[in-house]
């Protein structure tokens, strides 16, 4: 199937999701609460809690306490994706969508969300919030993937999991004063310390990066399997390694493919806390990957008040980080005399240890936007420029996957999903060409061809269906642009030598 | 630098406070340098140094104030002395005659002050605070405060190489400083951290937290005023 073909059908899927969604044919509330045992107190997520205990949100602190004395780290994670992970507007309509499908959805996407919320069966749903309704939770369980959800978590339940592996919130949560990070000697004078090495790998972010359906099993969302099984993982570079430094950082991490803590004349000394020691390696805590768009897209990326602090560096970061991901090569080929052109265009992930994209990869966008012009001026080809809807056109060729539900219809909404017919997403150090053809006229010289590779969070019909229309733009990141002069007759005499070679 | 100290500052602000902008002033930074310098600082040579300066005029000869108006820094963090003197010369931190005597120092003449004093015994607390005040000894979560001694030390000792030692310090200076924090007049504070704390805090809770950590000297003066 050609990538044009591909890409349209996905986008007819875009549309029949929307529709369905619009339509209202996603089924009324239910609200039977999804009981579970001590096994899997919270089900179908395998959050558990040390030692059975009953918790509130009060057992955990407020990252604004922690930010005191870790200051670098709470201005990194303030205006992260982790600190939206329950307020991002874009989540909460999903969630809600969810929760009006299937119950067991609230604490399945909840539970990475919030854990606080789910681990104290505190989250509420309430329906008059946006569109589709919205949830509520104590303040401390609103701030998401905050501090002390962190670094109070004690241990995996991989071995409980369906698949047998890292996912769907496989973690033992122990709120209190014992805070667990990689270091072994620090020494706090507010809260106990103990070193966790499970912190320090990607297996920690797998219990959340790792997405399988809660009923059939199917692998939804792959980071931490993506990385798993990429170069990334054979050279021992974590997550930790490229989301926790400094882009400029992470970019030599995946050149060199080593350690931050190994390169010489660390770049990341400093001081894990106030008073504390001279540390040779310091974490970012920004996380940041390609998603902190989201608070460009909701106008969230000013620093007006103490809440927004933060939230600017998290955008410019996120950008900088898709600026350096992947690279692009051109290729222009022409058979003998034919005014048909070839172009191709090679994308690589370069500095990327997960596919390109990743995560909800049915619902993320990258592609590629070509144009080529002739010396005298006549625009020749173009496909993949974001037409007045502010959306791809349906032939362009877009890296990410198809999703189908059980009765093989497309959609968008994770827990219809049931497999993927095709995935179009690009593996660590891998690449993936797109075609296209032309023809040129026969008194052009040359060409001049400009290739760029773009990346947006969601579509426009997706952000206008859970938002509202018109209540956002969807912002798209340019990640690599490139552009090439063709000497037609050069090519021509090539593409004459490499067929003569052929016969 | 300056932005991310500012947006810093904003972070630790109460949900009604607005962001408070840092002053336009070169901020002295730890890093592996600054903090060698007081590693290998030497006693003996501070001892030298505020000979030559006349620091004992101030602030006595070992450190120990003789007025009710110039801070103890006998036994204080060597390397907050030399820090604040760093701040002093940069004028990041206001008060003339400071900036003036800091002016003739170099950066290990400063760990060399720092050193000296900071083996110098501090006079004590004034011990007439029977009970701990609650922000010293639990702080207050819903205004995010942190106890005292969290940072500051259980008995208000200073911890690691920024925070200073509270007790046994005059009362005078110690309120003047709280306050300069409240009202933003020192912002030589890394990431505004006592100016956020000191901001939350009541005149009365300021009172307070100095009454328990200030010395006897300047309370039997102050009686003796009174």
């Amino acid at each position: 199937m050609s990538s044009s073909t591909r890409t349209a059908r996905r986008a007819a899927a875009l549309l029949t999701a929307l529709a369905l969604v619009a339509g209202g044919a996603v089924a009324a509330p239910k609200t039977e609460k999804v009981k579970g045992d001590a096994a899997r107190p919270f089900p179908p997520s395998y959050i558990t809690i040390e030692g059975h205990k009953q918790v509130k949100p009060e057992d955990w602190k407020d990252p604004r306490l922690c930010g005191q004395c870790h200051t670098v780290q709470y201005e990194g994670w303030n205006g992260s994706m982790h600190s939206n992970a329950f307020r991002d507007p874009v989540f909460q309509a999903l969630w809600a969508l969810g929760e009006k499908a299937d119950p067991v959805m609230r604490n399945h996407c909840g539970a990475c969300h919030t854990a606080i919320g789910t681990a104290t069966e505190t989250v509420e749903f309430v329906p008059s919030m946006g569109v589709h309704g919205g949830f509520k939770a104590p303040e401390v369980a609103e701030q998401g993937v905050g501090c002390d959800v962190c670094h109070t978590i004690a241990g995996t339940n991989i071995n409980k999991t369906a698949v047998l592996e890292h996912g769907n919130s496989s973690y033992v949560v122990a709120p209190g004063k014992t805070k667990r990070a990689g270091l072994a000697d620090a020494k706090s004078p507010y809260h106990d310390t103990m070193k966790s090495d499970h912190h320090t790998k990607s297996d920690f972010c797998g219990n959340c990066h790792n997405i399988f359906h809660p009923t059939n099993n199917f692998p939804i969302e792959r980071t931490y399997d993506e990385w798993k099984y990429s170069i990334y993982s054979q050279n021992g570079i974590q997550c930790q390694d490229c989301h926790m430094v400094p882009v400029e950082l992470a970019n030599k991490v995946a050149d060199t493919m080593t350690r931050p803590e190994n390169m010489p004349d660390s770049p990341l000394e400093g001081f894990a806390a106030l008073s504390g020691p001279l540390r040779k390696v310091v974490h970012s805590h920004g996380f940041i990957g390609g998603n902190a768009v989201i608070v460009k897209a909701l106008g969230k990326d000013k620093v007006e008040k103490y809440e927004d602090v933060g939230r600017d560096k998290n955008y410019d970061e996120a950008v900088k980080r898709l600026k350096s991901a992947a690279s692009l090569k051109v290729f222009m080929a022409r058979k003998g005399d034919d005014p048909l052109h070839e172009l191709t265009v090679k994308v690589m992930n370069e500095r990327a240890g997960h596919h390109l994209p990743t995560s909800l990869t049915e619902v993320r966008q990258i592609w590629i936007e070509a144009v080529v012009t002739d010396d005298q001026g006549r625009e020749l080809f173009r496909n993949g420029t974001l037409d007045a809807n502010n959306e791809v056109p349906k032939d362009a060729v877009v890296f990410n996957a198809h999703a189908v539900d059980k009765n093989g219809q497309a959609t968008q909404l994770p827990w219809e999903i049931t497999r993927f017919t095709d995935v179009n997403t690009i593996p660590p150090k891998g690449y993936k060409y797109a075609r296209y053809y032309f023809n040129v006229p026969a008194d052009a010289k040359s060409l001049k061809v400009v290739a760029k590779l773009h990346y947006r969070s969601f579509a426009q019909q997706l952000a206008d269906i859970l938002l509202g229309k018109g209540a956002v733009t969807v912002p798209s990141v340019e990640m690599v642009a490139l552009e090439e002069a063709v000497d037609l007759q050069e090519l021509q005499t090539a593409s004459a030598g490499a067929a003569a070679e052929k016969h | 630098m300056k932005t991310s100290i500012a947006l810093t500052i904003g972070l630790l602000l109460s949900a009604s406070a607005s962001v408070i902008v840092a002053k336009d002033a070169p901020m002295f930074v730890w890093n592996r340098t600054t903090l060698g310098m007081v590693e290998v600082a030497s006693v003996g040579r501070g001892q030298q140094i505020a000979e030559e300066q006349k620091c004992a005029k101030c602030h006595g000869k070992i450190g120990v104030s003789e007025d009710e108006d110039s801070p103890n820094i006998a036994g204080q963090k060597a390397a907050y002395i030399a820090k604040q003197l760093a701040d002093y010369k940069a004028e990041a931190r206001e008060e003339k005659s400071m900036t003036k005597a800091a002016r003739k120092l170099n950066p290990q003449d400063m760990a060399d002050l720092g050193a000296f004093y900071a083996t110098q015994k501090p006079e004590k607390a004034a011990g007439k605070v029977k009970k701990e005040p609650v922000l010293v000894s639990a702080g207050d979560e819903k205004r995010f405060l942190l106890p005292c001694g969290s940072c500051h030390g259980k008995k208000g000792e200073g911890f690691g190489h920024e925070v200073p030692a509270l007790m046994g310090q005059k009362g005078t200076p110690f309120l003047d400083t709280m306050k300069a924090f409240k009202d933003e007049d020192r912002a030589n504070d890394h990431y505004g951290r006592m100016r956020f704390i000191a901001a939350q805090l009541t005149d009365d809770e300021i009172a307070g937290i100095v009454a328990y950590y200030r010395a006897p000297a300047a309370i039997a003066k102050k009686d003796k005023d009174d």
